[in-house]
């Protein structure tokens, strides 16, 4: 049991519907428009802009052609943010969101840091700030309802379901329209799987996915982490040898003089 | 009896005015945030400091350590006198911790809310930061160590 969200950049118009669902839900406040030189807005993901859409605009047989990609936290299956979390205020549910819980939370970034995609967000300008990222409206998911962004997108770009069902049904879309599809869907085994999958009509690094692998990048961390306590044990044992060896030289060598200095008595 | 006035230290005198220097920034900071004070973004959520800290903090409290096992574990009397040591009983510690003491105190600042602080500290005391670290499906993720339980 793990909903997951499909996106579908064939049927994105790019019309944000879902970026002002995610602001109402959430009751985050708008940012003022600034002219970034493309109709991207806002321009980046930040802690009042949990959910964006990406405009790529590409060359298509000497026309002009946009591809829409919409960003958000990917909800990894293996999230680097919630192993990374050393207090545990990060943790991912069973039915797909991860969450933030601020009650732990103690500002330390370490997720933003761990994270693949680059998705946490900080609140830079508040005394006391929190991170803040796509929670998978994990409130409406308790109660079984969509996420916010998937409910108020008109074109169908957004489809909320069981993710190994979502994945059959990406499967097939590609298989019914090949030429359409770009033969791939991003988030099936990128980063050991993600929640949110996405299909697009051109290829991913092209609308600036980035390759992450399909290592879960947790992999990395627990080999290494793993060496800690043997490593540990090796240099306190180590080190309790030095000592005791440095010692008894000490001994021995104290033991000799006195013996020395009884001989020169005798 | 001398009538003269005990002097202020210049050296306590230079101390203090670079404390109530960084007041100023710590002031700030506590009004409008970390962004105001760094130039700290989310695409770079971790800057100078913790580099500073990691290499320079790091490095000033190896010098110590291998300062006490010198005198301690290797028995080299001799230097007994620049590493007396002997805090809470633990020889050697007190020389390490000229390059730890400093560090607490900027973090406080540069995590966010270190009002919350008291969570690890009561997390490594319930054994539930153990669980965290090492429990659960696997190990988990420190690169840099405890950093966040400063």
């Amino acid at each position: 049991m793990s909903r997951s969200v499909l996106y579908d950049a064939t049927r994105c118009t790019g019309c944000r519907a879902c970026q002002i669902a995610c602001k109402q839900w959430h009751n985050l406040p708008g940012r003022p428009t600034e002219n970034t030189g493309t109709y991207e807005n806002p321009p980046n993901l930040n802690a009042n802009n949990l959910t964006r859409i990406h405009y790529t605009e590409l060359e298509d047989n000497g026309r002009f052609r946009w591809v829409f990609a919409k960003l958000q936290c990917m909800h990894c299956e293996h999230p680097g943010c919630v192993e990374a979390c050393i207090v545990g205020a990060l943790q991912k549910q069973e039915n797909g969101p991860v969450t933030y819980d601020e009650a732990k939370c103690i500002g330390c970034r370490y997720c933003q840091v761990a994270c693949p995609f680059g998705i946490p967000c900080f609140e830079w300008d508040k005394p006391v700030p929190w991170i803040r990222k796509c929670t998978f409206c994990a409130d409406r998911l308790s109660i079984g309802l969509d996420p916010a962004c998937v409910n108020t997108c008109p074109t169908g770009a957004l489809k909320a379901g069981e993710r190994d069902e979502l994945l059959t049904e990406a499967r097939a879309r590609i298989a019914a329209l090949p030429e359409k599809y770009y033969d791939h869907i991003y988030g099936e085994k990128e980063a050991g799987g993600t929640s949110w999958i996405y299909l697009s009509p051109v290829a991913f690094s092209e609308v600036g996915f980035a390759d992450v692998g399909t290592e879960p990048v947790t992999v990395n961390a627990a080999r290494a982490m793993r060496l800690v306590p043997p490593v540990l044990l090796g240099v306190a044992v180590t080190v309790t040898g030095i000592y005791w060896l440095t010692r008894r030289k000490q001994k021995m060598k104290e033991l000799a003089e006195e013996k020395a200095k009884r001989m020169a008595e005798k | 009896m001398s009538g003269q006035k005990r002097r202020f230290p210049i050296g306590l005198a230079i101390l203090t005015f670079l404390v109530l220097l960084g007041l100023v920034p710590i002031i700030i900071r506590y009004v409008y945030g970390l962004g105001a004070i760094s130039n700290l973004s989310d695409g770079r959520p971790w800057g100078f400091w913790i580099s500073f800290d990691l290499y320079c903090g790091v490095a000033l409290a190896a010098g110590g350590f291998t300062l006490a096992a010198w005198v301690y574990l290797f028995h080299r009397e001799k230097y007994h006198a620049v590493a007396p040591g002997d805090i809470d009983g633990i020889p050697g510690l007190y020389p390490g911790d000229t390059g730890f003491a400093g560090r607490p105190r900027p973090t406080l600042v540069y995590l966010a809310c270190n009002h919350l602080l008291e969570y690890p500290f009561a997390a490594v005391r319930s054994g539930h930061l153990c669980d965290n670290l090492y429990g659960g499906t696997g190990i988990r993720i420190q690169p840099g160590g405890l950093r966040g339980s400063e």
